[in-house]
């Protein structure tokens, strides 16, 4: 069984009596779990699934992972095991379930890298995520938010863009990496101002912002909970959030779209998909159990703690999303030049 | 003054109740469990033990946390005395005399100096986290690429110093490193370097495999060629206690070790790396019999462990007061505290004293009890030595194996190790030492990186580095360093010439 809320509460040294309460405990969950399972397909699953997270543990992403993956195990009565694959942003991860056996029993938690970015900057993919993955659905997001440095002239967007144009070149853009989302964003807000930033690439969302922290980069961008404290601290400034609406962690910062630029967006999000070839019946059995973590409100109560929210699209919008999104990246990877090798 | 005892005091109400010192317990065992299992590491082990806190009160989950820390710390440096296996990073400079003290039968006295030296430089780390968390942090922030950039060059000068034996063969085998560690996608240009097309390799080899072929496997395979009356092997088992020599040699390298170690640890980005390299290489340079060390010195096992666990508490520094993870590990505390509603940073000490301080007193506590279980442990850890070696090496193997398998579940590591192992072997035959070779490895990519964003910031003027303080003062000392390796060399020629 995975491990569960309730025996993991069980606090330091195991009294007697507290360990038949766990045993109880897990005992009831485990009836409840199989009475809540739902069977479509025969037998299926019939053994535990692997759920392949292409990003290397410990990142609100990966805790997003594990908690989806003991949900989903609750409904289908089976162990959703994680297996962190991480390397190549995401693309190891992403070619170990497009080759893996198309029998349901191996799942991609893929990111808006995995599924949008990388086919707009790395050409010679040996795998194309439309034809070769099926998805189930998209399940969270986080908010990308711009921030500034106190002091080099960029605390709203006009401020921003006057200051860019004012010294070309100067303002310097830490972002999470080469081709990465947050380089993007910078560059999609470059093509729709007519700036150019200089980009300083980091290893991570976590040494971009503290890159900018340290002085070593005016600006950066990343998910909403890595910047939060310091914007509430007053260490940055919020400059703008990449959503169409403002985010409930973060009321005060205004969208780009308010400030004149509706077409700068980019959100961390994540889904999970299946290879392509996955049988029809299965497929039906994992979207209806997904459907059913989605519409859990202890599911979204958990995500909102990590800093996610809920997304919750099934997979007939998810598809024509994500070719949306190769899109509109691949329109940016082109004018801005970003391309990576592997 | 007072305020610090007070502070204190309301830290450890909060941190000494059953439950707890419970799990400061269970994260502690934990802790010295992963530690001492090869390849897995406290990372991926706080990763998945995450959700399991979710149930916790803030304070019970981070304790927890932190015991699995500093449990890995000290775990790691237990097989990196016993059978040369480092476990983290950190460990690599414990190898290099604590499994020569092992094979003089010395293996009991150097874990007991490694318990004690972390144990009071932990106090001591804990105690500047008190009193001058918000100072320290002050300076922290005064580091900037140039500065990190000058700090690793040192650190790469001065693992010239690390090696025991020839500087040419020294100088060549951290070169050799700096190319390894260059294989993988260029931070700067986005551009793959050495990828054969193998996907594995585009975030550049990864440690585990490297550390565990270069010094375990290849220990083994060096040993296994030579007939069984002569096996060089860690098997005699002496006294447990350090001699009254040993430790009169200890205390000392200690103190030296804690001070580097806690002024390393508060910097974010490889200084907590550097910390037990730099405290070896100290000791080297100011011991007056430098030729004991890589022959069993006991100041090259306790100034590296002090240093390592002195620089596992500073690292909280830049967490708990500016938000600012300095490590991986710290990273996904930073998580941990978000999920318990926490918002690490300056307004933590202000807004939450009783978690703030609750988490620093436990950090003591936790360190007692690291010693409390270890002491008795230091026995039984010695004990495996007797197991014959046609048991232990093959156990070693597969634990080595699936250690390094699991830390990025792909076959892929399994082969580098394979490949990594022979290579150790090559270097054992000709005689070149792996330290070198292996802060070469971990410092080259870093020093790349912050050389080429210093480079961007100054609009590629190279005056950048002089024109900073700090950075300068680093070049300095790493151009004093230099010349006392060049020095002695140069009056060694003219001895000849004249």
């Amino acid at each position: 069984m995975q491990r569960r809320d309730d025996e993991a509460r069980e606090p330091g040294p195991l009294a007697g009596r507290a360990l038949r309460l766990v045993c109880y405990a897990v005992l009831v969950m485990a009836a409840a779990s199989n009475l809540g399972s739902i069977v479509l397909a025969q037998g299926f699953p019939s053994r535990p699934l692997k759920l392949v997270v292409p990003m290397a543990q410990g990142g609100p992403a990966d805790s997003g992972a594990r908690l989806f993956a003991s949900s989903l195990g609750d409904i289908l009565g089976q162990n959703v095991i994680v297996e962190n694959r991480s390397g190549a942003s995401g693309v190891v991860g992403t070619e170990a379930v497009v080759k893996s056996a198309p029998d349901g029993y191996t799942l991609l938690f893929g990111s808006s890298s995995v599924f949008a970015v990388n086919p707009a900057v790395i050409p010679n993919l040996r795998f194309d995520v439309r034809r070769d993955l099926k998805l189930i659905g998209l399940l969270m997001q986080t908010d990308l938010v711009f921030a500034s440095r106190p002091g080099v002239g960029a605390n709203t967007l006009a401020e921003l863009i006057k200051t860019a144009k004012a010294h070309p070149g100067k303002l310097s853009f830490a972002s999470s990496g080469n081709g990465g989302i947050t380089h993007l964003l910078a560059e999609l807000l470059g093509l729709e101002a007519g700036i150019s930033l200089l980009q300083i690439p980091f290893r991570g969302a976590g040494p971009a912002i503290i890159g900018m922290l340290s002085s070593d980069a005016d600006l950066t961008a990343s998910g909403i909970p890595g910047l939060a404290q310091h914007i509430k601290s007053g260490k940055a400034v919020g400059v703008g959030i990449a959503s169409p609406a403002r985010s409930p962690l973060m009321p005060d910062v205004p969208t780009f779209a308010e400030q004149g630029y509706p077409g700068v967006e980019a959100q961390n999000w994540y889904g999970v998909a299946v290879a392509a070839a996955t049988p029809a019946d299965i497929f039906e059995t994992l979207d209806a159990a997904t459907s059913k973590v989605l519409a859990s409100a202890g599911f979204k109560a958990t995500l909102e703690k990590i800093g996610m929210e809920l997304m919750a699209m099934g997979a007939k919008e998810a598809a024509p999303y994500i070719v949306r999104e190769i899109d509109k990246w691949s329109r940016v990877a082109k004018a801005a030049n970003i391309r990576l090798d592997p | 003054m007072d305020e610090i005892f007070q502070n204190l005091a309301t830290g450890f109400g909060g941190a000494f109740t059953p439950v707890n010192l419970g799990l400061c317990l269970i994260g502690c065992l934990l802790g010295t469990l992963i530690g001492v299992l090869p390849g897995i590491g406290p990372i991926a082990t706080i990763a998945m033990l995450l959700p399991i806190t979710y149930g916790l009160s803030p304070l019970g989950a981070l304790i927890m946390l932190a015991g699995i820390y500093y449990g890995a710390q000290y775990g790691g440096s237990t097989t990196a005395v016993l059978v040369n296996l480092p476990g983290e990073s950190s460990s690599v400079v414990t190898c290099l005399d604590g499994y020569q003290m092992a094979k003089k039968g010395r293996a009991g006295s150097a874990l007991t100096i490694a318990a004690l030296g972390s144990l009071f430089a932990g106090c001591v780390g804990t105690l500047l986290l008190a009193a001058f968390a918000p100072i320290l942090a002050k300076f922290a922030e005064q580091f900037r690429s140039p500065e990190y950039f000058a700090l690793m060059l040192f650190g790469l000068i001065a693992a010239v110093v690390l090696a025991s034996g020839s500087v040419v063969k020294a100088i060549a085998m951290v070169v050799l490193g700096l190319l390894f560690g260059l294989v993988g996608t260029d931070v700067s240009s986005g551009v793959t370097r050495y990828g054969f097309g193998v996907p594995e390799l585009y975030d550049g080899i990864d440690f585990v495999p490297v550390a565990v072929g270069l010094f375990g496997l290849a220990e083994i395979m060096s040993n296994l060629d030579k007939r069984e009356e002569n096996r060089d092997l860690a098997s005699k088992v002496g006294s447990l206690w350090p001699t009254r020599e040993e430790t009169r040699r200890a205390i000392p390298a200690v103190l030296r070790g804690t001070v580097v170690g806690s002024l390393l640890g508060i910097l974010p980005g490889g200084g907590a790396v550097l910390s037990s390299f730099a405290a070896y290489t100290l000791e080297k340079k100011i011991s007056k019999h430098p030729e004991e060390f890589g022959k069993g010195a006991v100041e090259g096992v306790a100034a590296p462990e002090a240093a390592n666990n002195a620089g596992a508490q500073t690292s909280f520094i830049p967490l708990l007061t500016l938000g600012i993870p300095s490590t991986p590990v710290m990273a996904i505390m930073v998580g941990a505290m978000m999920i318990q509603g926490i918002a690490p940073g300056t307004a933590l000490i202000k807004e939450r004293p009783d978690l703030f301080w609750g988490i620093v007193a436990s950090m003591w506590i936790g360190n007692v009890m690291l010693v409390i279980i270890n002491l008795p442990l230091i026995g039984l850890w010695v004990k495996l030595l007797h197991v014959p070696y046609r048991i232990l090496f093959p156990i070693i193997l597969v634990l080595c194996c699936v250690g390094t398998y699991s830390t990025g579940n792909a076959t892929t590591l399994v082969v580098m190790l394979a490949i990594f192992s022979v290579l150790g072997y090559v270097f054992v035959k000709l005689g070149c030492e792996t330290a070198p070779f292996l802060l070469g490895f971990v410092l080259g990519p870093l020093m790349e990186e912050n050389l080429r964003r210093s480079m961007v910031i100054s609009f590629g003027d190279p005056l950048i580095f002089v024109q900073r303080p700090i950075s300068a003062t680093i070049l300095a000392m790493t151009f004093g360093l230099v010349l006392l390796i060049v020095l002695p060399q140069f009056r060694k020629t003219r001895e000849v010439a004249f």
